[in-house]
């Protein structure tokens, strides 16, 4: 699992459908304007989606719960401007307006563009990146863990498996009624965000 | 598709065996260092070990104008605040730590505030926040197990904050570590068990965790064989100096791959029982390793299968068919375990520890969710998972 080879992928039909829609995405080596634009998108989607998990889903509020109040949270790519912050804000984490000057104190920052790339477009697992030592963690370790918790909650939830499959370590026992009725309330709240900040 | 990447940092240099202590006046002279200020405790200072190291210096012309021996268990800011002051006081030019994790931690931090200067630690706490090297930092283990002389990281608890604070930083590896089979020699049969499996399970982890690499392999494999040939020798004669330096080297080389590789669900659950229950670091290894593996089994069957050789030899990893090494190399590990309990006293289980409360179990398994060790463990493990491995080694 932690270096797969080509010919695992040829075995395995769901991983190959997966690298092909990481193909589509441009692969590993896409241009770095193609990385930049998709990389932007993918943060402020990601950000998003945790701002309406947390609306959401029970087990992400749990989880936001344990995170000191006003705590801010970014992801970035080192040198540049953080794409995704948010603050906690009692169960909830909200996003940011790009006004707010908030600097986080809980920081995820990949050391090069493609290496944000490789793990949002899901040809890299969080894990595999980490391991990899191509991110950055500032910030108590323990939050850490626990935001990496929300991502790998509101990951299983909202991604068709056969992505969540690449980005996660263990697709979670997810019974599909709970992981359908989930992910159609945590779209709701994205939509409803999307509505009023149009 | 992702590829194989890694990455590889080891620049301490390794002074070990025979009259290593001897070269210590030799490398402080090419650091352009003559007076050293020398961190330690109490119990090293009454096992004798001080006076060794400062003859072995004086005889070759460097003084020790200073000596501090009151790091506790459990370091603080205030205790390396005080080491820092008499490093002033005696306007020493560099460190010698002769200690444990306990003393080689403190030093690391003694080591930031002579360097940066002014008393406040906390403003260097965190990853990566020093920007240039230190002064010079030999570190001489009076164990073998944490391999801290050759990691990159230090703890520090901040009492008036109540928190412990984590410090990473390359400038924070020693420049020099000696090994010198006289600085272990005296190490009680428990806590040389304790510590040796705590070496163990570092090469264990690293070799069998997310951010195993080639380079850390042949460490972690080369220092499980020293600590399987050696550890029992050595219990059954402690004044074994060959076999002393042997597993000295092995924590060494185990520190040195899994500060490369990192651990994984050995050490998450360990610290955290560690944290609430107070059982000693290695004891908490050596217990854990066998359940961890075991629930690691399915996802690293091909790593922990080669491990059979370094841990029971050629004879038997030849005899065992590839498809059983394994689970023979749980085997392997189960009576190594035993044999440190027959000799040393080694606690097998968690109920043996004498100090692990049963209903403490949640709390251990919650706690060890949010240490950074679970990330490079190969197999998630949520709380249900973490909670059902230690109620096995229970
Ligand atoms: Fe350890």
């Amino acid at each position: 699992m932690d270096l797969p080879s080509q010919d695992q992928s040829a075995r395995n039909p769901v991983r190959a459908l997966a690298e092909k829609l990481a193909a589509s995405l441009g692969g590993p080596d896409a241009p770095y304007r193609a990385q930049r634009t998709f990389t932007a998108t993918m943060m402020h989607l990601m950000a998003s989606l945790l701002q309406a998990a947390s609306d959401a889903d029970p087990a992400v509020q749990n989880e936001v719960l344990g995170f000191p109040e006003g705590l801010v949270i970014g992801m970035s790519v080192l040198g540049d401007t953080p794409q995704m912050r948010l603050r906690k804000t009692g169960s909830r984490l909200v996003r940011l307006a790009s006004s707010d000057p908030a600097k986080p104190n809980l920081a995820i920052i990949f050391k090069h563009l493609t290496h944000a790339f490789l793990v949002l477009s899901f040809q890299e697992s969080t894990a595999r990146s980490f391991a990899n030592d191509r991110m950055i963690t500032q910030g108590d370790v323990a939050l850490a863990m626990r935001l990496v918790r929300c991502l790998n909650r509101m990951e299983a939830v909202t991604l068709p498996k056969l992505v969540a499959e690449r980005a996660l370590k263990a697709y979670p026992d997810l019974p599909l009624a709970e992981k359908l009725s989930l992910s159609v309330r945590t779209y709701a709240y994205l939509l409803r965000d999307v509505w009023r900040n149009r | 598709m992702s590829s194989p990447y890694f990455s590889f940092f080891c620049p301490v240099k390794v002074i070990a065996g025979f009259k290593a202590l001897e070269h210590i006046p030799y490398e402080l002279g090419t650091h352009g260092a003559k007076r050293p200020l020398l961190v330690t405790d109490r119990g090293v200072r009454g096992a004798g070990l001080v006076e060794i190291v400062t003859a072995a210096l004086s005889s070759g012309s460097v003084t020790v104008p200073a000596i501090f021996d009151d790091v506790p268990p459990d370091s603080s800011t205030t205790v390396v605040a005080e080491a820092a002051r008499l490093y002033r006081q005696n306007d020493c030019d560099s460190i010698v730590a002769v200690g444990g994790g306990s003393v080689i931690d403190t030093a690391k931090a003694v080591n930031i505030l002579v360097s940066e200067g002014g008393d406040n630690l906390r403003a260097y706490c965190g990853a990566s926040v020093l920007k240039r090297p230190l002064r010079p930092f030999f570190v001489l283990p009076t164990t073998s197990g944490t391999g801290s002389e050759v990691t990159s990281v230090c703890v520090v608890k901040d009492i008036e904050a109540g928190v412990k604070l984590p410090f990473v930083s390359q400038y924070l590896l020693p420049n020099v570590a000696v090994l010198d089979p006289r600085l272990t020699l005296g190490l009680p049969p428990f806590f040389t068990a304790a510590t040796a499996m705590d070496a163990l399970t570092h090469a264990v982890e690293a070799f069998t965790g997310l951010a195993k690499n080639p380079i850390s392999d042949a460490y972690a494999t080369a220092a499980i064989k020293k600590v399987a040939v050696n550890i029992v020798p050595v219990l059954t004669n402690p004044k074994d100096a060959p076999r002393r330096l042997e597993l000295a080297l092995a924590a060494t080389m185990a520190g040195i791959a899994f500060s490369n590789s990192m651990v994984g669900l050995v050490h998450a659950l360990g610290h955290s029982v560690g944290a609430i229950a107070h059982v000693p670091h290695g004891v908490c290894m050596s217990v854990l390793l066998p359940y961890v593996l075991e629930y690691n089994l399915d996802a690293r069957r091909d790593a922990i299968g080669e491990l059979l050789l370094p841990l029971a030899g050629s004879d038997i990893y030849a005899a065992t068919r590839s498809s059983e090494r394994a689970e023979k190399t749980l085997v392997h590990l189960r009576k190594l375990r035993d044999e440190l309990f027959a000799l040393a006293g080694l606690p097998r289980t968690l109920s043996e520890t004498g100090k692990v409360p049963r209903e403490k179990l949640p709390d251990i398994a919650r706690l060890a969710l949010d240490d950074g060790a679970l990330v490079t463990n190969p197999v998630e493990a949520q709380y249900e998972q973490a909670l059902a491995v230690l109620e096995r080694a229970y």
